[in-house]
């Protein structure tokens, strides 16, 4: 039996000009299949693409002196509908725009943040 | 992080002109405290959860379970202990109440080792550690 004291620490997550140390990230993407059907009943895949990748970076912010400093980055990204490059974890994501974001504040001395990121490039090595 | 959060209960209660305080863990003897009444702080539970990251700092939230037992003075009553501790212990708790720092029950009981009176106070609090990277 070989056991490892894990020692994780949060990883740090640059998106413009925002520094958010990620708890949790999630990625997922799907590849879309368009289907007929054959006149003997069967099926057949017309055409197919690969549809954009989604990638959520979570954590939490402690900034009593400016507790909402995310929403307003977040939001401005939103507005003006930029594009990023993205590094986390040694993975390269390309032409990155904010699809969504969400800042919660739930009664403790930080907010939870989450900001979800959509790109249709392929991911690559940092 | 016990005795940083019992040190600033008891740095509440001085400035609040109450000198007769003491740590849970000072070791300081009974006969020491004295016969007038005295105040003991102590931490009944603690717990914290996973640090927060920043750039220089991490923050380590914490809740405690707080104490401050009122010892009353050889000879005192109830009332008299019960005014003190309205008069003195209460507004200090209420400065410093929140939605995270609530009062959650009071006792009084007869010590038997030393036969004084001691009402006893417990409160929650919570709060956030910074620490320096490369420190922890």
């Amino acid at each position: 039996m070989n056991t490892v004291i894990s020692s994780r620490e949060a990883y740090p997550v640059r998106i413009g000009a925002l520094l958010l140390y990620c708890d949790n990230f999630k990625a997922s993407c799907s590849r879309n299949y368009a289907e007929q059907a054959t006149t003997d009943g069967s099926t057949v895949f017309s055409n197919t693409n690969k549809r954009a990748l989604k990638v959520t970076f979570e954590g939490r912010i402690y900034e009593p002196n400016n507790p909402l400093y995310f929403l307003r980055y977040a939001d401005g990204f939103m507005t003006s509908g930029t594009a990023f490059q993205v590094e986390y974890r040694g993975t390269l994501f390309s032409d990155c725009y904010v699809q969504s974001f969400i800042a919660e504040d739930k009664g403790d001395d930080y907010i939870y943040a989450s900001i979800t990121l959509i790109t249709s490039k392929q991911t690559m090595e940092d | 992080m016990i005795k940083t959060v019992i040190n600033k209960i008891i740095e509440q209660l001085k400035e609040s002109g109450i000198n007769e305080v003491y740590s849970f863990f000072d070791n300081i003897s009974v006969a020491q405290k004295g016969n007038g009444i005295y105040n003991i702080v102590g931490i009944e539970c603690f717990e914290s959860s996973v640090p927060i990251y920043s750039m220089y700092y991490y923050f380590i939230p914490f809740r405690a379970e707080a104490s401050i037992s009122v010892t009353a003075s050889t000879g005192c009553n109830a009332s008299e202990l019960y005014d003190y501790f309205d008069s003195k212990i209460l507004p200090v708790i209420k400065n410093i109440s929140g939605m995270s720092c609530i009062i959650r029950n009071i006792t009084l009981k007869k010590d038997d080792n030393i036969n004084r009176m001691v009402l006893k106070l417990r409160f929650s609090v919570a709060g956030t550690s910074q620490i320096e990277r490369g420190v922890l």
